[in-house]
């Protein structure tokens, strides 16, 4: 379980840095590399959501709460839902990475 | 293979599809989503870092700007140069995407970053020869010219921003276009000039005149749209002291007039249609100065509020300018142009309003070839067209259109159902607009302001100017042709080089009036002069007077103006026109007793106070009454009418018809067996009016007929985009208050300026939006409140940047190489 909480940590702090000096598609590259070593894509795919779930915690809180309800109207969604439909853009994309290249029988641990 | 990993393979196959190439119109979502460079990150640039050291190529000096606490930027540089290149920063810092709409709005090529949709306005744009008269304008340029060097600053204040940028100043726009911003080209200040031009000074007479003739005959065309306003009260004081009422009888309907080319170039008959189907009295612009001795504190004071299509953000950005012993003014710029266009200095202030006068003709042309001519004649010698294929691209660089473009030396040559057409317009010659509001804005005085701006081409404006002095002064000024003949809104025949326009009126010619006896002076875009004091043609799309009425009324009544006056009048629900309509329509309705709904309408219609307060319940009814009499007065004008192809005649010309109550006008003949007189038909228009506005709003009594309820304004985001923009904006006043509303409401005021010249110099103003482009910034709508209130934000003048109040951000610009 610790083991888990670790490597979730370590996903999470890899795809913020990984979005921050890269882009969107280090998600991808990373939840590849870790589920093609065996690692567990849900894992991958929370750590996604996660490091972009902080990325957000870092933007000023005022101009989000704005521009959630600007890019709500936009969408036709309420500005919350816009939230948790990126985040799980971030996990679908680290899951299906590591998902896509795990082995088919994963060790058991 | 499992079935998971096939889900897992499905799933990242389309998330980085979609990621990596764009699904149709939408941006990419990767892209989008990413909370560092994607849309979020907007958030991040909402809030200005509070301070921030800046590199421009170019930079003589240093320069500091502070922001106040209204965001506005205060710069302080040592030369003109400078300062602009600072401003050109800040805008960008602040209004990116809108300096590179408006610059491909002008230059057509907005296809290019908003994809197909935008073909008809690039088309529009290039057809009349914005872009190529930009261009041209800019050739012109001498490299050392004082115009090009101030473009050149501007631009490379513009690009230091562009080239900077972080992914996280990136405005939102661009995120959702799946674009990136354009450098800035020095000439796209010419693009945004142009494109102003149209804005302001199309206006195609010869289409009105000729449409009506061809339904009603020459002499009834010629009263319906007269040349002169019926109602004088001119800008240029005619020493009545009172509005002169010329309503001549209207001739009946004659016979149609077979005018050659009544029919103009498509191109034109698109461009003359407003959007929203703006009434005619719901838009235009004021301005009004009051010389010291009818000030209550011995000042000269001057208010401006110039009306356009509203939008977020702003069409203005307002800012502040020093450069020690040489300039210090404040007021708004349009994002784009090298400097302030509506302001004051530490003398003077000055503000404009549109002068409404006839700057363009068309010439039916005979060409050698009808589909693709090649050459035209004048003077019996055949000259061959300048002939431009303009190529429209789509956001991939694809083509998406060409058009072969043609010019004759009048302009550009346009092709209508009977023939070929050409245009000139002074907008496509107009020079010099660029350098010239920093030159005025040295002006010790009124006169020498006015001395300044004397080379101004267009588009033609209302210049009024106060000074610290007590002198208070307005020019029409503008590149105003001399024409062969009397007027300018008739086709005129090509063929023959004596068509062609023999000059333009002198600075001294243009009508104006420099401390005038009265002590104040106004503009409404009314007719400048009286034509009994000056009978040469200017125009004659005179907008009704009825603005102007009102401000000279209440100029007059007053004989102790504050600040604060000329504030509320700028908001004043007062109206002219219902001051002289409502009598005129109850006195119809008393003469046609036993009609229940009539007088139900009337004793309505009189409980109104006849003025355009929010919470006022009546207004509603007389608007609906105004549109239902124009709905059965003007069927002889049908169907071109209700096409939008002619617009109706002016409440004006109505206003004189009530005199006659058996003038053929009155006759509905869409009613065979009926021939219908005045009160006939008033006692109809109060019934249905009646009728139309209880079914749509209810009860009388309930509030559902409340101003507040039923008109508002409306600003629209560039993009037209209804999250990003700001509907439902409750106003007072109404078709032909001082601040009109009407149509959809997206035009109105768009700046609203108070100047006080005293001692020390004060001002007010406000205008509706933010200094923010940024949507998740508190600037973006922060003004929209107190602008919809009347209120105006007191306008701080900083002499040094250390009494730049409040805790903005402030940025010292260095230039490259210096630490």
């Amino acid at each position: 379980m610790a083991r888990a909480a670790l490597q979730l940590l370590l996903l999470a702090l890899l795809g913020a840095a990984g979005t921050w000096f890269g882009g969107w598609w280090a998600l991808p590259i990373i939840g590849g590399v870790y589920g093609w070593r065996g690692g567990r894509p849900l894992l991958a795919g929370l750590g996604a959501a996660l490091a972009w779930g902080a990325l957000f915690l870092m933007l000023p809180a005022a101009p989000v709460g704005r521009l959630l309800t600007r890019l709500g109207a936009l969408a036709h969604l309420p500005g919350p839902a816009l939230i948790a439909l990126t985040l799980l853009f971030a996990g679908l994309l680290g899951w299906s990475a590591a998902r896509l290249v795990a082995p088919e029988t994963r060790p058991s641990r | 293979m499992s079935a998971g990993r096939w889900v897992a393979g499905l799933t990242f196959l389309a998330l980085t599809g979609v990621s990596l190439v764009r699904p149709g119109p939408a941006p990419r979502l990767g892209p989008l989503a990413d909370p560092v460079h994607g849309i979020w990150s907007v958030a991040a640039s909402a809030d200005p870092p509070a301070s921030a050291r800046v590199r421009i190529p170019g930079l003589v000096a240093p320069v500091q700007v502070a922001f106040d606490d209204r965001a506005v930027p205060h710069i302080f540089a040592r030369n003109e140069l400078d300062a602009l290149r600072a401003l050109g920063y800040v805008v960008a810092r602040d209004r990116l995407f809108q300096l590179e709409l408006q610059w491909r709005a002008g230059a057509g090529r907005l296809t290019e970053l908003v994809g197909a949709a935008a073909l008809p306005v690039d088309r529009e744009s290039r057809g009349l020869g914005l872009p190529d008269a930009a261009r041209a304008r800019y050739a012109a340029l001498p490299p050392q010219a004082r115009d090009r060097r101030l473009l050149e600053a501007f631009s490379e204040g513009v690009n230091a921003r562009i080239t900077g940028l972080t992914a996280r100043e990136i405005p939102l726009e661009y995120h959702l276009l799946d674009r990136r911003p354009a450098p800035w080209e020095p000439v796209d200040s010419y693009y945004l000039l142009a494109r102003m031009g149209w804005t302001l000074a199309y206006s195609d007479l010869e289409d009105t005149r000729a449409r009506a003739a061809a339904l009603v005959g020459d002499a009834a065309a010629d009263a319906l749209y007269p040349r002169e306003s019926p109602i004088q009260e001119p800008i240029q004081p005619n020493g009545a002291g009172a509005p002169r009422f010329d309503l001549p009888p209207l001739p009946p309907p004659g016979l149609p007039s077979v005018t050659r080319a009544a029919t103009p170039p498509p191109l034109l008959a698109a461009a003359r249609r407003r959007p929203d189907g703006l009434e005619a009295d719901a838009i235009g612009s004021n301005n009004w100065a009051v010389a010291p001795i009818r000030s209550a504190d011995g000042n000269a004071l001057l208010a401006g509020d110039p009306h356009l299509e509203l939008t977020l953000p702003s069409i203005w950005y307002e800012a502040h300018l020093v450069v020690p012993d040489s300039l210090d003014v404040y007021g708004v710029t349009i994002p784009g142009a090298t400097g302030i266009v509506i302001g004051f200095t530490r003398a003077l202030a000055w503000t404009f309003t549109n002068a409404e006068a006839d700057v363009l003709d068309r010439y039916a042309e005979v060409v050698d070839a009808p589909d693709a001519p090649t050459r035209y004649r004048v003077d019996g010698a055949w000259r061959p067209l300048r002939v431009v294929t303009e190529e429209y691209r789509d956001r991939r660089g694809a083509l998406l259109r060409a058009d072969t473009l043609r010019y004759t030396h009048r302009g550009p040559l346009l092709r209508a159902a009977d023939g070929w057409q050409s245009l000139r317009w002074t907008v496509l010659e107009a020079g010099g607009e660029q350098g010239i509001f920093g030159r005025a804005a040295r002006a010790a005085d009124a006169r020498a302001w006015l001395d300044s701006m004397a080379g101004y081409r267009a588009p033609a404006q209302n210049m009024l100017v106060a000074d610290r002095g007590g002198s208070i002064a307005i020019r029409s000024t503008g590149h105003f042709p001399l024409r062969p003949g009397d007027r300018g809104d008739l086709v005129l025949p090509g063929d023959t080089s004596a068509s062609d326009w023999t000059g333009e009126w002198s600075a001294g010619e243009m009508p104006q009036a420099i401390a005038p006896a009265q002590g104040y002076l106004a503009s409404a875009n009314q007719q400048p002069v009286d034509p009994r004091a000056d009978p040469r043609y200017l125009g004659a799309n005179w907008y009704s007077p009825w603005r102007a009425l009102r401000i000279n009324a209440l100029l007059r009544a007053d004989s102790a103006v504050t600040p604060d006056a000329m504030r509320r009048y700028q908001t004043d629900p007062g109206s002219a026109a219902a001051d002289l309509f409502v009598p005129a329509l109850l006195a119809a309705a008393a003469r046609n007793p036993g009609r229940d709904s009539v007088a139900l309408a009337a004793r309505l219609l009189e409980e109104w106070d006849r003025r355009y307060t929010r919470d006022n319940t009546r207004a509603i009814l007389y608007e609906t009454v105004l549109r239902e009499l124009g709905d059965r007065l003007w069927d002889e004008l049908e169907p071109s009418r209700a096409r939008g192809e002619l617009p109706s005649p002016g409440y004006a010309v109505v206003l004189g018809l009530l005199r006659d109550s058996t003038s053929a006008w009155w006759d509905d003949r869409r009613t065979a067996t009926v021939v219908e007189q005045r009160d006939h038909i008033i006692a109809d228009a109060l019934a249905a009016a009646l009728h139309e506005v209880s079914d749509r709003y209810g009860n009388p009594e309930g509030d559902g007929w409340r101003w507040d309820r039923v008109r508002h304004a409306r600003i629209n985001h560039l993009l037209y985009l209804p999250a990003l923009s700001a509907p439902g904006i409750p106003v007072q006043g109404g078709q032909s208050t001082l601040s009109p509303t009407s149509g959809s409401g997206s035009f109105g005021a768009s700046w609203r300026m108070v100047v006080e010249l005293g001692p020390q110099v004060r001002a007010w103003g406000t205008y509706p939006g933010g200094q923010s482009g940024n949507p998740a910034s508190a600037r973006y709508d922060d003004r929209i409140r107190q602008w919809s209130e009347g209120q105006l934000d007191t306008l701080l003048v900083p002499a040094t940047v250390d009494q730049v109040p409040g805790s903005g951000a402030r940025i010292r610009f260095d230039a490259m190489g210096n630490d």
